[in-house]
């Protein structure tokens, strides 16, 4: 008995977290989707008017303030540090928010994470719930775009995904022609997550000069051995420093198999800002750029004296 | 006969898990690493990450079997298995508890630690309730209370889970679903002082738990001070599981589906049966635990899931091969199969 208790939590950490981290349509990885059929969304179009926004997602969070639509938003999530949003009401994480504080804040579009169905009960009492995938940078070009036709703000999202455009382009070009360094991505740590193919992690490692030493990993975030990571030896572990992630990193020389690295024995463990690398936001540009500094400094430094 | 047969076995499961992983690497390389030379890498892999991992592996499995094997006799219930006395459930709070208030990022020690405490709570528990109920230990009523204080702490254990942000979330189901990517040697060093030590005073048990399988009364008559037995064999054996549960998570069905097999294939005098029932529980959690880190690598599975997998089948199996035998299957195994 004991055991079905057990697997029935396990289950419902399954359920969410595939909400959470899986996509379930695969498609091609594409940066110059420009008006492709695909970023096309008539549920969202026939909305031009959103005035009272909830978004749950705190890249999309990102994306509307960047459009400039931060003011039409009518409540935050427990992970919006924006100062500018600072005052307006939580709904807690995000993840399983309450539909009863939902319906009283009186939203004409609600954005939430693609797998939580939960926000069905709201989409049939009239509320446009937008779940977007925000699994590729591809992804999050559409999703600007959308984001910006559905809320009469076409212009700035064009120039936000221009401006993104360039900022990767520059990027790839600084780090073009170097030795591309094997790289570890710390998703989480225990068990070891990271990103694999299909995600914008991948990409943004591939376009900042590295080498994911998952890209060809059967998932998207696959869970991994230390025994798989150690087989790989990556040159560069990279870690995502939020509330925990100083904690976690200075633990690594002495854990067994993460100790076992040469990254980490030669103290090529580095730490970015959890927010901008964990976000498919409009700081992707920012992530990128700051990756390719640690993967390539010299690239950098050239560029800096010509 | 059974016992160095099944050491045999424990040695070729134990130098297979070592050749075995998500590196693949090749025995050739699993060799010289074992004969002293090979590259840092496979050093790495092999003595830092697997050969541990074995140990530790070896000593849950036997750790659960011998406990399984002591409960089923002492509560006379073929059903019984180490965790149906809350001990696992209190171990599951203390460890949830810590990931969940962040203690387990700051120190490895604290996870074990709050499992152990947590597994001692419920083994005082279960205890004093019974004594409360029953005066002498009534196996009915330490059994009752045992499910009954599971069920609460896994109230807890949801309610924690409910609180707490998707990272913890995700490494507190983890832990729930068993596993020994935690291993290290001082882990290993751990559970052997608490193994090596039980295994002794089971052993002496053993003479006095054939009578007690058979019927208190039995006991009784053979001049064996029942209550003392009963409360020196519960207390063993929690503590045997509280350390076990508190290094590898829950780790299911091994306690039930070795012991089972062991009677079946060499009778049930507990001499023979708490040895052979130690060995094979180490077999069979290096096997499951091979096949966890094999099986969909460079993922792993838990192996609390490979051991439930593996497990439930072999039981219907071994039920149905005792049943035909008329053996000791009682009309409640039947029902819960």
């Amino acid at each position: 008995m004991r055991h079905a208790r057990a697997g029935r939590a396990a289950l419902i950490a399954v359920v969410l977290l595939s909400g959470f981290a899986c996509t379930r349509e695969a498609r091609p990885l594409r940066l110059d989707g420009r008006g492709t059929p695909a970023c096309v969304d008539a549920s969202l179009e026939a909305r031009r008017a959103a005035a009272r926004i909830v978004s749950l997602l705190p890249s999309v969070t990102e994306i509307l303030v960047a459009l400039g639509a931060g003011d039409r938003l009518v409540a935050r999530t427990d992970y919006d540090t924006d100062p500018t949003l600072a005052l307006l009401p939580s709904v807690g994480g995000g993840l399983n928010p309450s539909l009863e504080r939902l319906t009283l804040l009186r939203p004409d579009l609600v954005v939430g994470w693609s797998g939580d169905h939960s926000l069905d009960e709201l989409a049939r009492h009239g509320v446009l719930v937008y779940r977007p995938q925000s699994q590729t940078l591809a992804d999050v070009r559409c999703t600007m775009l959308r984001l910006g036709r559905a809320l009469g703000l076409e212009t700035a999202a064009d120039s936000l995904t221009g401006a993104i455009d360039g900022e990767l382009a520059g990027v790839r070009r600084a780090v073009q022609g170097r030795p591309r360094p094997s790289v570890f991505y710390v998703v989480w740590f225990d068990p070891p997550m990271t990103a694999g193919p299909g995600t914008f992690l991948d990409e943004l490692i591939d376009i900042a000069g590295g080498q994911n030493v998952f890209a060809d990993a059967p998932s998207p975030w696959p869970t991994v051995s230390l025994e798989g990571i150690v087989r790989r030896q990556p040159a560069v572990v990279i870690v995502p420093r939020g509330e925990r992630g100083a904690e976690r990193s200075a633990g690594l020389r002495t854990t067994p198999g993460w100790r076992d690295l040469r990254a980490v024995r030669a103290g090529r463990v580095m730490e970015v800002d959890a927010d901008v690398f964990n976000r498919p936001g409009p700081r992707v540009g920012k992530a990128a750029r700051t990756l390719a500094r640690l993967l390539h400094p010299e690239a950098f430094l050239a560029a800096a004296t010509p | 006969m059974a016992l160095p047969l099944l050491a045999l076995f424990l040695g070729v499961a134990l130098v297979a898990s070592l050749a075995v992983g998500a590196a693949g690497l090749p025995i050739s390389d699993v060799l010289a690493t074992l004969a002293g030379r090979g590259d840092d890498t496979s050093r790495a892999i092999i003595l830092d990450l697997r050969l541990p991992r074995a140990v530790l592996g070896t000593l849950v499995g036997a750790a659960l079997a011998v406990s399984g094997a002591v409960f089923q006799a002492l509560l006379r219930n073929p059903l019984a298995e180490p965790y149906v006395l809350g001990v696992s459930g209190g171990a599951a709070v203390g460890a949830v508890g810590a990931v969940v208030l962040g203690w387990s990022a700051r120190s490895p020690w604290a996870l074990p630690l709050a499992a152990f405490a947590g597994a001692l709570l419920a083994i005082l528990a279960v205890l004093r309730i019974t004594a409360r109920i029953a005066r002498t230990l009534d196996v009915r009523v330490l059994l009752l209370t045992g499910v009954i204080v599971g069920a609460f702490f896994n109230a807890i254990i949801l309610l924690f889970l409910t609180f707490t942000d998707v990272e913890r979330f995700r490494s507190a189901v983890f832990w729930l679903m068993g596993g020994l990517a935690g291993a290290t040697w001082s882990t290993c060093v751990v559970l052997a002082a608490y193994l090596l030590p039980a295994v002794l005073v089971l052993v002496v048990l053993a003479r006095p738990l054939n009578a007690l399988a058979v019927s208190e009364e039995t006991a009784l008559y053979l001049g064996i001070r029942v209550a003392r037995l009963k409360l020196a064999a519960y207390l063993v054996t929690s503590l045997l599981v509280a350390a076990s549960v508190a290094v590898s998570g829950i780790v299911g069905f091994v306690g039930l589906i070795v012991p089972h097999g062991v009677r079946l294939v060499w009778g049930s005098e507990h001499r023979v049966l708490l040895p052979a029932a130690l060995l094979a529980g180490g077999c069979f959690v290096l096997v499951a635990d091979s096949l966890a880190r094999t099986v969909a690598a460079p993922a792993e599975l838990p192996l609390g899931v490979v051991t439930a997998l593996v497990g439930v089948p072999l039981f219907v199996v071994l039920l149905q091969r005792s049943a035909g035998r008329e053996t000791d299957t009682s009309p409640t195994a039947d029902e819960h199969a």
